[in-house]
């Protein structure tokens, strides 16, 4: 009897404890992202975007370092999404000071590969408590923000670059981080920290003009001519490197490889795209890459998975009626 | 067969069995959709990986439940208590294939291939579907709250028996 109960019971005590203890939930987070003004269907953050396909082209640095086999020779098509950050899917491109790139790897049944990235190079606080912190800061308005980034040192490299960045003409001559690190694991089972970036490849076209959908209509424009092309750029962690933390910046002289080319080639702007039904979790992950205990990190897939839910739920509706 | 002998052993196993995984199950799902913590990641992975051993114990009870009947605890029962139980047990079966069965499609039509325990991983659709994906996450959530609900009422059912009836229903269980 005594066990029976205790099995029960027990089921009872991890509401009281999600309920008393003072975290941020995932439904908290992502009520904040999406504000008051959520549209239905669409992403409680990076709401705006347009789906991309295209290939990685590797040129074999990696595969050392990784089994995923799109490091070995051949090409590896992806489906990708260019995004700016934010809740409303009509902002205006040239306001949104985060651009974004995500892409997925199909690469067979058993094994895809989730990744999204943001032009920042680092997170401006380690963990997701101080992250909400910051979002509650940013829509109090500049003075809010500036007590906030007074009273977290850990901001400086995120500030830093903030100061030394100006947004290019164009998404497609953005960088774009990984900002979080993840292990590659070779074969042999040897383990290595890493963070990644996608450097641009192409040149300045001239003037952008200053519609709200501009930097998706040079995009477009863009691709008409040709494709699109990055390097996929793999940043070495060493020993005294914090992989777990987002918000430091590693060392300049650290090892940089050259995994290869993505070239995208094509854009659909279209609302469902198939690049609008994928949940680009960055924890979706392939044999050959694993998380590490960065706390931003670690907290991604919950949120991602209630901004999911909430947008699949809203398709579904829609289609019933 | 005496109404008070025993559940068969293999019925008895894989009920407690069953009744630790479900309530690891239950646990584990409302804790994972909700927090931002750094197991988060590993609970989702077990959650996943005991779902599947929770199908397959599920195919081996219902395989037990017809090789080793069990005869009816209630001896000289109204019908309607005899139907409530069998409603219970009915739906409590349903649901025990059910959770598994919308939480491994969920993760198909979100093309999320599952791993268990890095044994082996289920394969994935191969371009995810998000309405498909909803039915099933839908469906999961409520069919767990479906669940926790039956699960309370075959509580009470024990208790009945335990309290009021005073009879060797639990004990017929140990
Ligand atoms: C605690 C930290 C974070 C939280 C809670 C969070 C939350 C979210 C949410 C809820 C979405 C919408 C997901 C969907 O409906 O599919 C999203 C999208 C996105 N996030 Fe984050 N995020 C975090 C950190 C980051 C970081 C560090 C990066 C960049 C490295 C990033 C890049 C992106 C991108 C690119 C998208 C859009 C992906 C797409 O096109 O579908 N996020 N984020
Ligand atoms: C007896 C089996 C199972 C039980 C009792 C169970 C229970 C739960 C519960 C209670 C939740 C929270 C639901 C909500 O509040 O909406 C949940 C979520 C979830 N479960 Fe299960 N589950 C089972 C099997 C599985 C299996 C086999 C899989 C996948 C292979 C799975 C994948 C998931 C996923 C992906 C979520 C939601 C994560 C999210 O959206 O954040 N479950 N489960």
């Amino acid at each position: 009897m005594r066990l029976f109960h205790m099995i029960y019971l027990s089921m009872l005590l991890p509401a009281g404890y999600v309920f008393s203890a003072e975290q941020v939930t995932a439904q908290q987070f992502v009520n904040l992202q999406q504000g008051n003004t959520s549209v239905a269907g669409f992403r409680r953050a990076h709401a705006k975007g347009a789906c991309v396909t295209g290939y990685f082209e590797p040129n074999g640095q990696l595969s050392a370092l990784t089994q995923v086999p799109i490091f070995a020779l051949g090409t590896a098509p992806f489906i990708g999404r260019f995004s700016i950050a934010g809740n409303n899917p009509t902002a205006p491109d040239l306001k949104s000071p985060v651009r974004s790139l995500a892409v997925s790897f199909n690469i067979s049944p058993t094994q895809q590969w989730r990744i999204a990235m943001n032009t920042p190079p680092v997170m401006a606080v380690s963990n997701p408590h101080d992250f909400y912190q910051q979002i509650v800061a940013i829509q109090s308005g500049p003075q809010a923000l500036k007590a906030f980034f007074n009273a977290h040192p850990e901001t400086q490299d995120f500030l830093n670059w903030k100061a030394s960045y100006t947004p290019a003409q164009s998404l497609a001559l953005e960088r774009y981080h990984s900002i979080n690190a993840f292990y590659l694991e070779n074969s042999q089972g040897e383990k290595r920290a890493v963070r990644w970036y996608f450097e641009p490849l192409g040149h300045p076209m001239g003037p952008t003009s200053d519609t709200d959908n501009a930097l998706f209509d040079e995009l477009s424009a863009r691709l008409l001519k040709g494709p699109v092309k990055f390097n996929w750029v793999f940043i070495l962690s060493e020993e005294t490197d914090d992989e777990n933390d987002p918000a430091l910046r590693w060392p300049e002289n650290r090892e940089h490889v050259v995994a290869g080319k993505i070239v995208i080639e094509q854009i659909d702007m279209g609302l469902n795209a198939q690049c609008q039904s994928i949940n680009y979790d960055p924890l979706t992950l392939p044999s050959g890459v694993t998380a590490t205990a960065d706390p931003i990190l670690r907290a991604r897939s919950a949120a991602y998975a209630e901004s999911y839910r909430r947008r699949a739920k809203e398709k579904l509706l829609e289609v019933l009626q | 067969m005496m109404t008070d002998s025993k559940y068969s052993l293999a019925l008895r196993i894989t009920h407690w069995l069953m009744a630790v995984l479900l309530a690891f199950m239950l646990v584990s799902g409302l804790l994972m959709i909700r927090s931002l913590e750094g197991w988060q990641l590993n609970v989702l992975g077990l959650h996943k990986a005991i779902g599947f051993v929770v199908l397959g114990l599920f195919c081996l009870r219902v395989v037990f439940k017809f090789t080793h009947p069990a005869n009816r605890a209630l001896h000289n029962e109204l019908g309607w208590k005899n139907k409530v139980a069998d409603s219970v047990h009915g739906l409590m079966y349903v649901l025990m294939a059910g959770m598994p069965v919308t939480g491994l499609l969920s993760q198909y039509f979100a093309s999320r291939p599952v791993s268990i325990f890095g044994l082996f991983s289920f394969p994935a659709a191969e371009q995810s579907n998000i309405i498909l994906y909803s039915m099933a996450r839908e469906l999961h959530g409520l069919l767990a709250a479906g669940l926790i609900a039956l699960i309370l009422l075959h509580l009470g059912g024990v208790m009945y028996h335990q309290f009021i009836k005073q009879d060797n229903t639990l004990k017929r269980m140990i």
